[in-house]
């Protein structure tokens, strides 16, 4: 059993959709099945467009809402990602990746979506990405997430793979935060009473997209007296009054922009940077993102058995990607191998991208099925006898 | 969009809400992109300008998760039947309790006029310049088998039966769709005012007309050329509302509920 609906209920999770798609279609079951014991609204919906339409939805009237899917379905959200971003209403999406392109294999793993995560809908638009790094971080993750998504009222992208939302795996019930801090950002709703004494005849003189220093402007909910708005997917004013067709304004138009991306400063400061785990100073340091968390670490310690001594960086969040922090910690670095199942190195190309940081090697794994901790071992060794800057495990075993 | 002041349905949508709505900040206004998708920010209500065919699916999950909210969705032909016709079809079948109107023009006015889902057949446009070759969708006939519980098709040239439908679909409870023909007087220049004004007729005015019948309605909403049958074709309200169906609302509107439920107590995994 996935740990993402456990998760997305002490998150305060209130409307959860989804369109079936393997292999994430387990949080649609878990969440389906316990929806009324838990209070949450939980649809099934046409189609993953109308998915996360109907949650951004959900979320404009002020709850939290959540939908997961597969690369298929996630591409088909991308539209209606970058309408969370422009009329400011948080959502939080998660892609439990299959092996792509296309329908794939669809109950096989991979980590390939990197790109289109980063891609996704046209246009400039704060975003946060994060993958979490085994079953138990999926619990801790998600409220984390929702915290960052409302506070900066831009949308929370969850990208994990079948590895994770389909693997198996103990976790103590103590290691588990029930109750993690909510926090919900600026947000105007009847019950905290925020607008209850504005006046409601001349709507309080309120602005939806209020240029701030922040970036985020508080946010009313409908219901609300004295906070009438509309808000737009068009490019807007202040007060929501659309500019983007005849009353197109330039000045207007690069103050919007650079008020929305201001946020990503802020999202910045709120997430940590990634730290190296392992002995300083090792012959090879192994760096990975996600779900590789559990097998790198294996490796590490095969190889220390082995008179290899071994350190690892594991991404969690990869945006915000804290270049220059790991650039920092690279600088030490003797050999760096980038580990990821993927075909064209999906992370080395980001990394290289944002830090133009070229590592020593790669290890790579497109075949469907998760790294086995020798497979990187093996790769490692050869690497550092210097037989080979790309290695790509065989997978031996059919399964 | 030199069409767009042309939409006169979006002041009869004002004034129907007038009368309906207990106050302004509990109705909520959610169009999609055209034309007719501008509305919300002329009226005074909460608004949502949301993306091009997706106003339904993004309404649906606001009323679920405040269903005191009033909801009003307005779009044109080209966003609900083309580009949005996979949920306008199913939020009939969920009967979410929501008012769609559609500005009914028969082409793409927003990008100068190409033929849409409801052009006739012949229709010159820039996008088939020598005549659509492809039946138009039947909005009515269509609601009727999605199984809306409120149908009904208005005309901005009688303003005042307009008004009134608008009303009737906001007092429904469950899915209201009003198709409003709502004349292109810039880009469609067959199906004007003084093409339409002769051939609608009044389903209001035929006393025999009985809109409880499903028949009846599916029979009437056939019809076209010669007679246009314009108000209300069909209503039932013994079908339940989305909202009213779903056990995890029975203790009010998601919204104002406790945000955390969760405790930790025996782990059930």
């Amino acid at each position: 059993m996935s740990r993402w609906p456990w998760e997305a209920r002490a998150a305060g999770v209130k409307f959860y959709c989804a369109y079936p798609m393997s292999p994430s279609t387990g949080v649609l079951h878990w969440m389906a099945a316990h929806a009324r014991k838990a209070g949450i609204m939980v649809r099934q919906v046409e189609d993953e467009i109308g998915v996360i339409n109907m949650a951004i939805g959900a979320a404009q009237a002020g709850v939290r809402a959540m939908c997961a899917t597969s690369g298929g379905g996630f591409a088909l959200m991308s539209e209606g990602l970058g309408m969370s971003a422009m009329i400011e209403t948080p959502v939080v999406v998660i892609n439990c990746q299959r092996a792509g392109p296309s329908t794939g294999v669809p109950t096989k793993t991979e980590q390939g979506d990197l790109w289109q995560m980063l891609g996704a809908a046209f246009g400039d638009y704060p975003r946060i990405i994060a993958a979490p790094l085994d079953v138990g971080d999926c619990f801790k993750l998600i409220p984390e997430l929702f915290n960052l998504a409302d506070r900066f009222q831009c949308p929370g992208l969850v990208l994990c793979d079948l590895l994770l939302s389909e693997g198996r795996l103990s976790v103590h019930p103590n290691d588990l935060g029930f109750s993690p801090p909510i926090d919900r950002g600026e947000l105007i709703t009847a019950a905290n009473g925020n607008g209850a004494h504005s006046a409601a005849s001349t709507n309080g003189g309120y602005k939806r997209y209020k240029i701030t220093d922040s970036g985020v402007s508080p946010r009313a909910v409908p219901g609300v007296p004295g906070h009438i708005h509309t808000v737009a997917t068009d490019e807007h004013q202040e007060d929501g009054v659309l500019i983007s067709d005849e009353f197109t304004n330039p000045v207007k138009r690069r103050a919007m922009m650079e008020k929305r991306m201001r946020k990503v400063a802020g999202i910045e400061a709120a997430v940590p940077p990634p730290s190296l785990s392992g002995p300083p100073n090792a012959d090879v340091t192994l760096i990975g993102w996600g779900s590789t968390k559990g097998v790198v670490e294996e490796a590490c310690e095969l190889l220390s058995e082995q008179g290899i001594s071994a350190n690892q960086l594991q991404i969690r969040w990869l945006v915000p990607l804290h270049g220059e922090a790991i650039l920092e910690i690279l600088r030490g670095s003797r050999h760096t191998i980038i580990v990821e199942n993927n075909y064209s190195g999906q992370f080395a190309r980001y990394l290289r991208s944002e830090t133009s940081f070229v590592p020593s090697g790669h290890i790579r794994k497109y075949d469907g099925e998760p790294f086995m901790p020798h497979h990187i071992v093996d790769a490692v060794k050869e690497q550092l006898a210097g037989s080979t800057k790309l290695s790509v495990p065989m997978h031996e075993i059919m399964v | 969009m030199p069409g767009l002041r042309r939409f006169r349905s979006a002041g009869r949508a004002a004034k129907g809400l007038g009368g309906a709505a207990d106050s302004d900040h509990n109705v909520v206004t959610i169009s999609g992109i055209g034309c007719s998708s501008n509305l919300p920010g002329y009226i005074n209500t909460y608004g949502m300008h949301t993306l091009h065919g997706r106003a339904l699916a993004v309404a649906t999950g606001l009323k679920l998760a405040n269903h005191e909210l009033t909801v009003v969705v307005t779009g044109g032909d080209g966003d609900g039947f083309g580009i949005g016709g996979n949920h306008f079809v199913h939020s009939m079948r969920r009967n979410v309790d929501l008012l769609y109107i559609v500005m009914d023009n028969q082409i793409y006015g927003l990008t100068t006029g190409q033929t849409s889902p409801t052009s006739r057949v012949g229709m010159k446009t820039k996008s088939m310049p020598f005549g659509n070759i492809e039946a138009p969708v039947n909005p009515i006939s269509l609601a009727l088998a999605a199984g809306a519980t409120f149908i009904a098709r208005g005309f901005s040239g009688e303003q005042k039966h307009l008004t009134e439908l608008i009303k009737q679909g906001i007092e429904h409870k469950g899915f209201s769709f009003l198709d409003v023909f709502s004349p292109c007087v810039t880009y469609n220049h067959d199906n004007t005012y003084q093409w339409f004004r002769p051939r609608v007729k009044k389903l209001e005015d035929d006393s025999a007309y009985d809109a409880g019948d499903w028949t009846a309605a599916m029979e009437k909403s056939l019809l076209w050329d010669e007679e246009i049958p314009i108000g209300k074709f069909f209503e039932r309200t013994d079908v339940s509302t989305l909202h009213g169906a779903e056990p995890v609302l029975n203790e009010g509107p998601l919204v104002h509920r406790e945000l955390r439920v969760l405790r930790r107590g025996p782990v059930v995994l």
